[in-house]
């Protein structure tokens, strides 16, 4: 229970940062209001796919009813800044809509349930296995990966797609360098985590080189924009492998989850922020360094 | 060679080690035996520089050891989450020998490598952690009560694996099940506390086990 009501509430907070962070790009970068229709309904939908309490939420609530409305007031509730702003800038029947998309994601939620819990999976080999933190996170979220991959593709639409696919990659980074490998997966090296970080910075830039590319050929007025964010998704990698790596331990199963972290990633998105995370980043590097150092060298 | 000098170690004010000395030769197996808490993961975590030795100087053919020398399979393994077991022995081995040894190893003990290892029994998750990392091509193998949760069959399984791929290398193993130590080692070292250590060669380890026996024997009848 106590897992539920930590995931809502971290969840809120995501959301209400992101929320605000949706209407302050409605303003900078002309965002149709009836885009966070589509938006709200993938962020939602990505939400329910990775939380990891639905076992013991229908568990819980073992009619489908009682579980539709429990997601429902949850949805709501995260989309609630969202409706707020809309109905104050006088868009009611956007507001409206996004209702209608907490209880379309909510009634959906009890029909899928995530691929952990079968014994085999499916593979994605065109992600090499020695970047395996993003390859094992991308498998586990099954469709949602494949979602994601579209929407990649779908920036050239409006310049606000590429801000969110962006601004998704980057939150979902703590999570994928969140657990820490046994100590016979690494093959330790000088300067181990520089290279780990470049290695991942190589295959990300690859993967966001297409959609960069067709937003700063489409919408060439904001290319600093998108430039900036580029640059905040690869502070990103820096930041998260570096707090991995400072943290990592060879005794026992351990996470690097850190709401440090989150909170830097998210300050990273107001002007300038990025510095200060690129700071913490370097400090926490030099750090990982040593601590590999020590115990492998 | 691998030689633990005048090793001094302690947690606070409880002292593990004392001026401890061994020696581990090359192309030998040798067994750690000793009651529980008497310091035996210690000293495999002293070795894998988990933590650091007080005092004392640990050495293989006079240098220093590092930790890449050892490859070091623990009580507990743990594994990064939704990983098949397939992939798990990709991303150890360092090299496509040490890869294709390691699915050697797996298909005699027997594991379904194209299944989660979220989803392994014990048993199966000591099997794969031990198939990869004695694959790994280091002189120094630590086996830290391999035999653990483990069915009778791959027991038998592992103790072919360490005694036909442990030549060349030094193999260092602890367990508490003496018979499973007396079958493959060379040597046996019975730790008792932290400054005693009694070493017994191969052809004692018959009259060793009965003196043990005997001991726990009477041990029991007292305190009856």
């Amino acid at each position: 229970m106590l897992d539920s009501v930590g995931w809502l509430l971290v969840f809120i907070f995501l959301f209400t940062i992101i929320g605000v962070g949706l209407q302050f790009l409605q303003t900078l970068v002309n965002f149709q209001a009836y885009l966070s229709l589509v938006l709200s309904f993938l962020l939602l939908m990505f939400l329910d796919y990775a939380r990891p309490d639905k076992t013991f939420l229908s568990s819980i609530f073992q009619s489908y009813l009682l579980l539709v409305s429990y997601l429902l007031v949850e949805y709501v509730l995260i989309l609630l800044p969202i409706i707020f702003y809309q109905c104050w800038i006088g868009n009611i029947f956007v507001g409206f809509g996004l209702v209608l998309v907490g209880i379309a994601v909510a009634s959906l939620s009890p029909l899928h349930r995530r691929s952990e819990f079968t014994h085999v999976k499916q593979t994605l080999t065109w992600l090499p296995i020695h970047n395996f933190e993003l390859r094992f996170f991308a498998e586990k979220l099954g469709f949602m990966t494949f979602v994601f991959i579209i929407l990649g593709f779908l920036t050239f639409i409006h310049i606000g797609v590429f801000v969110v696919w962006i601004v998704l990659f980057c939150l979902a980074m703590p999570e994928v360098f969140k657990w820490h490998e046994s100590r016979e997966m690494v093959h330790y090296q000088a300067n181990f985590v520089w290279k780990k970080v470049q290695s991942y910075m190589l295959m990300v830039g690859k993967l966001v080189l297409l959609p960069s590319l067709i937003v700063m050929v489409l919408f060439p007025y904001m290319w600093y924009f998108s430039i900036y964010l580029i640059f905040c998704l690869f502070t990103t990698i820096f930041l998260t492998i570096s707090f991995k790596y400072a943290m990592f331990t060879t005794v026992f199963d351990s996470s690097a989850a850190s709401n440090v972290v989150l909170l830097l990633l998210l300050l990273m998105f107001l002007p300038g922020g990025v510095l200060i995370t690129l700071i913490y980043a370097i400090i926490q590097y030099t750090k990982a360094e040593k601590n590999m150092k020590l115990l492998y060298a | 060679m691998l030689e633990i000098k005048n090793l001094s170690f302690s947690f606070g004010q409880k002292v593990i080690y004392d001026q401890l000395s061994l020696t581990f030769p090359i192309s030998s197996i040798t067994g750690l035996i000793g009651k529980n808490g008497v310091g035996k993961t210690t000293l495999f975590r002293i070795l894998t520089k988990v933590y650091r030795n007080q005092s004392g100087e640990v050495t293989f053919n006079g240098q220093p050891v590092t930790p890449n020398m050892i490859s070091f399979l623990p009580t507990d393994p743990y594994f990064y989450p939704y990983m098949k077991g397939s992939e798990y022995l990709d991303i150890v081995a360092k090299d496509p020998s040490e890869m294709i040894q390691s699915r050697v190893f797996a298909s005699q003990l027997d594991l379904p490598l194209d299944d989660l290892i979220d989803n392994y029994s014990t048993g199966m998750k000591k099997k794969i952690a031990f198939a990869a990392i004695f694959a790994q091509s280091r002189p120094i193998v630590i086996l830290d009560e391999p035999y653990n949760g483990v069915d009778l069959e791959s027991n038998e399984a592992i103790k072919y694996i360490i005694h036909q791929y442990g030549k060349d290398r030094v193999v260092i193993l602890s367990s508490h099940i003496l018979s499973t130590i007396t079958d493959i080692s060379d040597r046996i070292y019975h730790l008792q506390d932290a400054k005693t250590v009694s070493s017994h060669p191969k052809e004692g380890f018959e009259a060793f086990a009965k003196a043990m026996k005997t001991q726990l024997m009477d041990k029991f009848s007292d305190s009856e």
